[in-house]
């Protein structure tokens, strides 16, 4: 609906005959948003307690006021915190290179197969381990990598050099990344293949009878279709970039050390959640929103420059 | 955002408060402190009076658990009266195992309540999430009738002078004796439920049971040859690692560094050392950067689980289990659930090491935790204290009496069957008895393993043993505002660096700057509160 | 040399189709074989694994025990029952309110369109913590309501800005030769625009079962009965990851160990997706727009 059109010249309407004539819309609009003003926007609110020495048994409102003491830790220059934001940042890059493609690339390969029938088998085996939680995940990891797993098992008692996986601190990131490629890759190709099916299959049909090979085909056909919603996906995960995972982190942590492991979320919770500082969880928790909000605006304009979507239009 | 429990770190609880008015306090009035710690101190605790209607086949003593080789014959009833008023009690615990069914498909359940007189209602969460459930409905303000408080729930004394009922009067002194079983709990757990200057809990006792030492397979020892194992020294304890480690065929010693146990060698004191008035903390003993020494040497010989780093526990219970290890630290709730999770078969069989000295002698063990959680009773409750405190009594039935039976193992026919004397639970028993009344109150443990007398005998005999070496946490029963938000952070620091050093991956000179770091971080602050506590309550 | 045509399209050559052959093997491999260990690791006897560490891979005989305690004494099946109404409640629910929003945002010249799209963009950059969702939840009084596991996540931010996209992205002409027909929003909504987006609609379907299918931690706080927790959350209680406490004081005989009860409950949790995806499957193939134009 918005491709290739400019809008046309429009009368001046007021503000309220604008919303007659969109009234339609704003019924459609309506239970969507007051359901995510309600549950998420209100809650929210609650985020004050950053300022606060927040106790659950007083409540948010008899809670003390600590000013700015909640956010210092960004401030202080701790050197454990430096480093969380260091492997936050080194995470998020490794993410955004090979995690954030990887599906797009399946997608395709998929895609490209003739046998539908391998087509959907792959696609069935693929997203199964994304069902798994992390706990598990990193237990197979282990069990199969692990020091005492069985590829180690199996070198050891055949009198082969063991491979140091699973504890080795430089490798770290590394695992981490590939953990997440294994794990998740397979599902989100389910968004691209969607993506893909939308193409006019026409347009492959006379790019054909223009004599273009399967190279240029995927050039100027698929990669143009798939544009929009890869630049989608990336800018919201832009916003989401100082996120890089909990959960298989923190099962993770014991072996390799914090030195390699930390990152801000992890950082937050061992320096903070533990000892109920729900203010500090907090206070990180606005100042990766707001981050994360610079970072979608500025992609957004970016893209505008490039004379895409984006997210939203100009 | 996830809260984790980490129960091993020591007392910590509150006989000295800082607040009296609930807010929370970073910097305290410090005269304001000093009433409080005395008026603690001016609370009399709980008049112990040893309840004597069940002979135990191995007596303990206030350290030694009581030993028994089997169940009792013809378990005495000792509560006549229902301890319900008729009305719904509402409970909201941790659940150490699988969810059971509701109460209307729960035989054990009805048959409690009938009992009790009062349904009860059990709000459960897994251990993971117990902590978020907890905050959530603190700050929603709806807590139920009788709420689980884990030990190291921050800024306890503030939370429960906001929220709930002072017992000091129903149980102080003589007072108890109306709830015999709850004065059979040993004085020194109450300490741990004492907070602005009156008891504002019943205690979970733990104590003993979950004091650790190295366990061992005796089976898969003595099919070397080894049996009864008592190694001298660091040495011996080194060696025997390394006869038990078979790394071609992917077995190794230990399912973990036994730091703690190379500690408990080295006289290294358990979490805090109090002598004269003056803490010290364990981290700050000279003998650490030995223990860290002795600690690699272990791992650098190959005597331990390449993957013992991963933290996992169901990973080293298999190990122990399958005998792809001989040795594990743990406690003695740890040894019987061993009994209990055994694929082995019958051969089976465990014991626990005493700790010798490191270079010769004897060594110093640790004293377990006191308590598992304090059980304290909503303000905003509809029933009486009186109620509730007979539920909590009726909670802690010893070892021995019918009502034990019928709340550990339910209904017979149904739920267990009789051997001998002994209790077999069925597959039915076990799924629905696990509803958590033993943290609503509960006895001290008692040694006893259905079916087999000798595992009460083996672990009679090593508590003996260690029993008058075994050092306390000497924080047990001071509060230190500090030490409540800060300990567990600045451990967990602590123990990531030990790890880190014990696997070669960082020399053992930079603990001595891990120490200062965790002086300045709040260890002096620490320090000087527990001090000021000590004092207050000395002086009195 | 030119190269067979299908489908309107030349065929690959054989090195390539080699090539694209292996890789996909290989990806295969690397996730079969976990799943396999996981399954066979759900039916092996508890000897065999403990004897290997925790994770088998053709286990020696087949001992249901596992899936037995977790059906045992009703708790699962009730908690099934229990996901199975959440779940198809919730998605269509979902998918009613979300594509009604994000449809209306794709309109241009809605007048609210650009403000309430940035509302939702940027609720999925704050998160709000889970005391004060639950101070919210607890005012709507959902407490102790199955209606708390669905209503507080009903709308997705993420699945809202990927439905817009792929309705904006559908071909003007369309919508214009519908309004030139006189239709209204609704009928152009139903009529037109929803046929046209059933891939989206079955992955955005899907993305909102998995989510309300997986969901544990908001029955954890805002249900106290345990008679209404869904399957997650009950099957997260048969797995201790820490703790050393247990019925161990009780010294009784204990479930089947960790490992074979941690593979069956994911089993457990998969197969229903297993069961319903082959059918979405479907709606990803291609050409759905072919001739929609010139139609």
């Amino acid at each position: 609906m918005l491709q290739g059109t400019k809008a046309k010249p429009r009368q001046q309407l007021s503000l309220g005959q604008r919303v007659l004539r969109d009234r339609v819309l704003l019924f459609f609009a309506l239970p969507g948003t007051a359901l995510i003003i309600a549950f998420h926007y209100v809650p929210l609110l609650g985020n004050v307690i950053a300022f606060k020495d927040y106790q659950p048994f007083l409540g948010i409102g008899s809670s003390d006021w600590a000013g700015w003491a909640n956010f210092s830790v960004i401030f202080t220059g701790d050197p454990a915190f430096v480093q969380a934001l260091k492997n936050t940042l080194i995470l998020t890059s490794l993410q955004s290179v090979f995690v954030f493609p990887a599906p797009i690339l399946l997608a395709l390969l998929l895609n490209s197969l003739f046998s539908e029938r391998i087509k959907r088998i792959a696609q069935s085996i693929l997203y199964l381990p994304h069902f798994m939680s992390w706990v598990i995940v990193v237990a197979l990891f282990q069990q199969m990598l692990g020091g005492s797993g069985l590829l180690n098992n199996y070198l050891r008692s055949h009198d082969l050099a063991t491979l140091d996986i699973i504890g080795n601190s430089e490798l770290f990131h590394v695992l981490l990344t590939s953990q997440i490629i294994w794990k998740d890759t397979g599902w989100a190709t389910i968004l691209f293949l969607a993506a893909l099916s939308q193409i006019d299959s026409q347009l492959y049909e006379a790019a054909s009878v223009d004599g273009a090979s399967r190279m240029r085909q995927l050039w100027h056909v698929t990669m143009p279709g798939l544009r929009g919603i890869i630049i989608l996906l990336f800018i919201l995960r832009l916003g989401d970039s100082l996120t890089v995972g909990f959960e298989q982190i923190i099962l993770q942590q014991a072996a390799v050390g914090r030195d390699v492991s930390e990152v801000l979320d992890t950082y937050v919770y061992n320096n903070g959640v533990i000892g109920g500082a729900w203010g500090v969880a907090a206070a990180v928790g606005l100042v990766k929103g707001l981050v994360g909000v610079a970072l979608v605006l500025a992609a957004n304009k970016v893209a505008h420059i490039f004379g895409e979507q984006g997210v939203y239009s100009r | 955002m996830q809260l984790s429990r980490r129960t091993f770190l020591g007392g910590g609880l509150a006989a000295a408060a800082v607040a009296v008015t609930g807010t929370p306090l970073i910097s305290g009035c410090a005269a304001d402190k000093k009433t409080q710690a005395a008026a603690n101190l001016a609370v009399k605790l709980p008049a112990y009076s040893r309840f004597t209607g069940v002979k135990p086949d191995l007596p303990g003593t206030d350290l030694v658990l009581d030993g028994f080789l089997k169940y009792p014959a013809n378990p005495v009833r000792v509560i006549t009266d229902k301890p319900g008023d008729g009305q719904p009690i509402t409970f909201m615990t941790n659940i150490p195992g699988a969810i059971p069914p509701a109460a209307d498909k729960n035989q054990f359940w009805q048959a409690l309540n009938e009992r009790l007189g009062s349904d009860l209602q059990i709000n459960m969460a897994s251990n993971d999430e117990y902590k978020d459930k907890f905050a959530t409905r603190v700050a929603g303000g709806d807590l139920p009738d009788i709420i689980n408080i884990p030990v190291d729930t921050v800024q306890i004394p503030g939370l429960v002078k906001a929220k709930c009922l002072d017992l000091t009067e129903q149980l102080s002194g003589d007072a108890v004796k109306k709830y015999p079983f709850l004065a059979n709990i040993p004085t020194q757990y109450w300490k741990g439920c004492v907070f602005n200057g009156g008891i504002y809990g019943v205690p979970v006792p733990r104590g003993m049971s979950r004091t650790s030492l190295p366990l061992y397979r005796a089976d898969l020892l003595a099919a070397k040859g080894i049996k009864d194992p008592a190694p001298k020294n660091f040495q011996e304890f080194l060696d025997l690692a390394q006869e038990l480690t078979a790394a071609k065929q992917n077995k190794w010693a230990w399912t973990r560094v036994p730091l703690s146990t190379i500690r408990q060698m080295l006289e290294v004191p358990n979490v805090w050392k109090e002598d004269g008035g003056k803490f010290s903390s364990a981290y700050e003993h000279e003998a650490q950067p030995d223990a860290l020494e002795a600690a690699r040497k272990m791992v650098a010989a190959g005597v331990i689980n390449p993957d013992a780093f991963n933290d996992k526990a169901t990973a080293r219970k298999q190990w122990f289990n399958g005998g792809t290890a001989a040795f594990d630290y743990d406690s003695f709730v740890a040894w019987n659930q061993y009994y209990a999770d055994n694929t082995a078969g019958e051969a089976f069989s465990v014991n626990m090491l005493d700790v010798p000295g490191f270079d010769g002698g004897q060594g110093a063990p640790w004293m377990g935790s006191a308590l598992n959680n304090v059980t304290a009773f909503s303000k905003d409750s509809k029933h009486s204290v009186e109620t509730l405190l007979k539920i909590a009594n009726w909670m802690a039935a010893p070892f021995g009496t019918e009502e034990y039976l019928f709340r550990k193992y339910g209904v017979e026919g149904r739920h267990y069957a009789l051997v001998g004397t002994d209790p077999v639970p069925t597959k039915t028993g076990v799924v629905e008895t696990g509803i958590g009344l033993q943290y609503i109150s509960d006895s001290a443990l008692a040694l006893y393993w259905s079916g087999k007398p000798d595992v009460p005998r083996k672990q009679h005999a090593i508590q003996t043993k260690v029993a008058p070496r075994l050092v306390v946490d000497a924080s047990y029963g001071l509060y230190s505002d500090t030490l409540s938000k800060k300990q567990t952070q600045l451990t967990k620091t602590m123990t990531d660096l030990e790890n880190q050093i014990v696997q070669g991956k960082k020399p053992v000179s930079d603990w001595t700057a891990a120490v200062k770091t965790w002086r300045s971080s709040g260890g002096d602050t620490m320090r000087t509160e527990l001090e000021q506590a000590f004092t207050d309550a000395a002086g009195k | 040399m030119s190269r067979r045509i299908v489908n309107g399209v030349q065929m690959p050559s054989w090195p390539m189709r080699g090539f694209k052959g292996l890789v996909l093997l290989v990806f295969c491999a690397v996730v079969i074989v976990p799943f396999v260990a996981v399954i066979s690791t759900s039916v092996a006897p508890n000897k065999q694994i403990n004897e290997s560490g925790g994770l088998v891979l053709l286990p020696h005989s087949v001992d249901l025990g596992a899936y037995r305690s977790l059906f045992a004494g009703g708790v699962v099946t009730q908690a099934l029952f229990v996901s199975m109404f959440v779940t198809v409640i919730g998605t269509l629910l979902s998918l009613t309110v979300s594509c009604l929003l994000a449809y209306s945002l794709a309109r241009p010249g809605f007048t609210a369109g650009r403000p309430i799209l940035l509302i939702v963009l940027f609720s999925m950059l704050f998160s709000p913590g889970i005391i004060p969702t639950y101070l919210v939840v607890k005012g709507a009084g959902l407490l102790d309501s199955i209606w708390a596991l669905i209503v507080p996540t009903m709308v997705s931010a993420f699945n809202v800005i990927v439905l817009r996209a792929f309705f904006a992205a559908l071909p003007n002409e369309i919508t214009e030769s519908a309004r030139i027909d006189g239709a209204g929003e609704l009928k152009t909504f139903a009529y037109i625009v929803l046929p046209l987006s059933k891939a989206v609609l079955s992955v955005i379907g899907l993305f909102y079962a998995v989510s309300y299918w997986n969901a544990f931690f908001s029955a954890l706080l805002y249900l106290n009965d345990s008679k209404l927790w869904p399957l997650q959350l009950v099957l997260r209680t048969y797995v201790i990851n820490d703790t050393q406490l247990g019925s161990a004081e009780l010294g009784t005989e204990r479930l089947p160990p960790q490992a074979s009860i941690q593979m069956a409950i994911l089993v457990i949790s998969i197969v229903p997706i297993l069961l319903v995806y082959p059918f979405l499957q479907r709606h990803f193939a291609k050409g759905v727009l072919t001739g929609a134009v010139k139609g």
